[in-house]
């Protein structure tokens, strides 16, 4: 039986092109790498892209949870603000009122009907790590049935400053784990992932492109190396590594693989040669890339440089793949995806496993399905939650009023 | 998704006992914002939090302010660990050796209700979520894009929450983010199915809501320390102290300790933040 968070529906914006189908061409056989600008609007239609294939209706769609990684939300446009002060110009009004957090969710929400709790992590370059951590931390302690993770990663001169700075910029273009890489290649970009309790995407008929098995992170000293002592546990045939191409960035990532898997080691791909790094949206788009692997039985022609030792002979079609992230504050987190071969019955018991995630920056803590969560108020505060009708549970049991959707079909994306 | 409420502490101005009211760094500190999550954290660190939450509209946005003039102005920028929005929250966590969770989430003025609603994921463990917002010359400059949605944004503040189960709590309630088109009518019927005696919200929100009882008293969550996209925090931490007979119902300008308080937050673009607490023993629905 496979675990009990399946994605049921991807969505991806990257400079090979504006859909999904442009990334999965370049994923399959070497190509050129492309040029596509990702803008606010087409993060929106990837937005949309992950929510059809997943085939949410308004009525799911309305009080759906939305986690999205950014590095810095909104500062496309206070830029602009800024920079008409820097040039003693009149304030770009427009521009501020589109600065934060708010204007890039708003659009994501407005295009998609994504109506719940929405909001932006931020995470210093793993932002989209991290609200895969979350949505999967919101799923396993909710009776929420799901969520929609991902990352934003929009064009900004100072995010691009700040990652050149700190991890270098490499004019010959990104080469993971080249012996002679020189950084990385800075790119726009968006992913997304529909996270869905198995038992109730059986249910509705939907189809699983893969099951999230576990979210693991660690931070402070050798917080990879660390991280990569517990993941190896899950045995993926595929590692999507972190592969920045960044010089300090990668000679950590090859000294921990090498310690800890060994050398050669088998089953390394590495994204960034083709996508560029997405910063906060670098590991959702990863997230993506490892379950169209695992959906259609291909291994990512994504071959890092020969820093590492490769068992390419070996390379088998998939069946699981662990994804690695790192980011500017010493954190690292892995995301373990397995390929979903028999779909469970919609039963109850499909709820378990629920995935491990983290618990503690140092520890993995498993975490017990939302119906052995005892009520953290047994004995000082009468209980509020109102009769669940038969079979039906309600996804907002404290929380017991959802929102109606829209009589009009949601606005899509440009 | 609800939570026990077991310590509050505010920024400023707020009429809060002596005791858990902090004071903020000065408005030429260098990182500010980072100060200001210190200062709420050691607040509530004896009560023994394990994780930490924050929710900020804008994170530590004079330090981002002034990379971007170098940035756009050609010059170099040594330092950029300040500006990195999630930096302040894991340094702060860090000094005080938390081994939980720590999250930096964003929503605009929903932020605060944003990070309370995730922090209910950890329901057996005690957090602390923090809500908080500088005022910086960005800020300022931003003020005329927003006057026409008449806010004032010349000011900044913050609050935080100690939460998670045992005995004898201060309050109890819940947080929910909603996204518009549908966001207006769910509030309303919202608040008219769940009593509420004292109602903190932003300008402009109460005029809105014609279907509010007579008997529910509103409030200007900016009344105390201005109008900032974290001002849903400190009427928060104001509601908790109200509840739990901390501080006098007249600060509010009513005569009785009230039971059920739910604060309301907005954002420009009509997202909706909804915290609803009650006192101990008191029906949270």
């Amino acid at each position: 039986m496979s675990g009990g968070l399946w994605i049921t529906g991807v969505g991806a914006a990257t400079r090979q092109g504006p859909t999904l189908a442009d990334l999965e061409r370049g994923l399959r056989e070497p190509s050129e790498v492309g040029d596509h600008t990702v803008g606010a609007a087409g993060a929106a239609a990837a937005l949309v892209e992950a929510l059809e294939m997943a085939g949410l209706g308004p009525r799911l769609r309305v009080n759906a949870a939305l986690f999205v990684g950014c590095t810095w939300a909104g500062l496309d446009e206070s830029e602009l603000a800024v920079e008409s002060h820097v040039n003693d110009q009149d304030p770009d009004d427009v521009a501020w009122s589109r600065h934060g957090s708010d204007h890039i969710l708003a659009r994501l929400t407005r295009s998609s009907g994504v109506g719940g709790l929405s909001l932006v992590v931020s995470a210093a370059g793993g932002g989209s790590a991290e609200a895969l951590e979350l949505g999967a931390r919101w799923l396993v302690s909710s009776a929420s049935p799901l969520a929609v993770v991902g990352g934003v990663q929009l064009e900004t001169r100072v995010g691009q400053q700040c990652f050149a700075d700190r991890v270098g910029v490499d004019p010959a273009g990104c080469r993971p784990h080249a012996p002679d890489r020189r950084g990385t290649t800075l790119a726009t970009g968006a992913g997304f992932l529909v996270l869905e309790r198995a038992a109730h995407a059986a249910q509705r008929g939907a189809t699983p492109l893969a099951s999230l098995e576990a979210i693991r992170m660690q931070s402070g000293g050798n917080a990879l190396a660390r991280l990569l002592q517990r993941a190896q546990a899950d045995a993926p045939d595929l590692w999507l590594l972190h592969g920045s191409g960044g010089v300090a960035e990668d000679a950590e990532e090859a000294g921990a693989l090498k310690t800890v898997l060994g050398e050669p080691a088998p089953g390394l791909a590495a994204s960034k040669a083709l996508v560029g790094h997405t910063q906060g949206a670098a590991a959702a788009l990863d997230a993506v890339i490892a379950a169209l692997a695992l959906r259609g039985g291909f291994f990512p022609c994504l071959e890092p440089g020969a820093g590492l030792s490769v068992v390419s002979a070996e390379r088998l079609v998939p069946r699981s793949a662990s994804v690695l992230c790192t980011n500017l504050l010493g954190r690292a987190w892995a995301l373990h995806l397995r390929r979903v071969d028999a779909e469970p019955e919609a039963s109850e018991s499909d709820l378990a496993p629920l995935p491990e995630v983290l618990g503690a920056p140092s520890d993995i803590v498993p975490i017990a399905p939302p119906e052995e969560l005892e009520e953290a108020d047994p004995d000082e505060i009468e209980s509020e939650e109102p009769d669940e009708p038969e079979g039906q549970p309600n996804p907002f049991a404290s929380d017991f009023m959802p929102v109606e959707p829209p009589e009009d079909p949601p606005e899509e994306a440009p | 998704m609800s939570f026990l409420v077991r310590g509050y502490a505010g920024l400023g101005s707020l009429p809060l006992p002596s005791g858990r009211r902090v004071s903020s760094p000065g408005p030429d500190a260098p990182e500010r914002f980072q100060g200001m999550l210190r200062a709420l954290l050691h607040a509530l660190r004896p009560r023994g939090p394990e994780g930490l939450l924050v929710g900020s509209a804008w994170g530590p946005l004079s330090e981002v302010g002034k990379r971007a003039e170098r940035v756009l102005r050609g010059r170099p920028v040594k330092d950029w660990t300040p500006a990195l929005v999630a930096g302040p929250a894991y340094a702060c966590a860090e000094e005080v050796g938390l081994q939980g969770p720590v999250h930096t989430v964003q929503r605009g003025a929903t932020s605060f209700a944003a990070a309370l609603a995730l922090a209910s994921a950890w329901p057996k463990l005690p957090l602390c979520v923090l809500g908080t917002d500088e005022v910086t010359p960005h800020v300022v400059w931003a003020r005329a894009a927003y006057r026409g949605l008449s806010l004032n944004l010349d000011a900044e503040g913050g609050a935080g929450l100690l939460l998670g189960p045992g005995p004898k709590p201060l309050a109890h309630g819940f947080a929910r983010v909603v996204s518009p088109p549908n966001a207006r009518a769910w509030l309303r019927e919202w608040l008219a199915a769940h009593p509420t005696e004292l109602l903190f919200a932003p300008p402009g929100l109460p005029h809105g809501l014609t279907v509010l009882p007579q008997t529910v008293k509103t409030v200007l969550s900016t009344k105390w320390d201005g109008e900032h996209p974290a001002s849903a925090a400190g009427a928060t931490a104001l509601a908790v102290a109200l509840l739990s007979g901390q501080v006098q119902p007249a600060v509010a300008g009513i005569k009785n300790r009230p039971k059920r308080i739910a604060i309301v937050a907005i954002t420009p673009r009509g997202a909706l933040g909804v915290i609803r607490l009650v006192a101990p023993g008191v029906r949270l629905g």
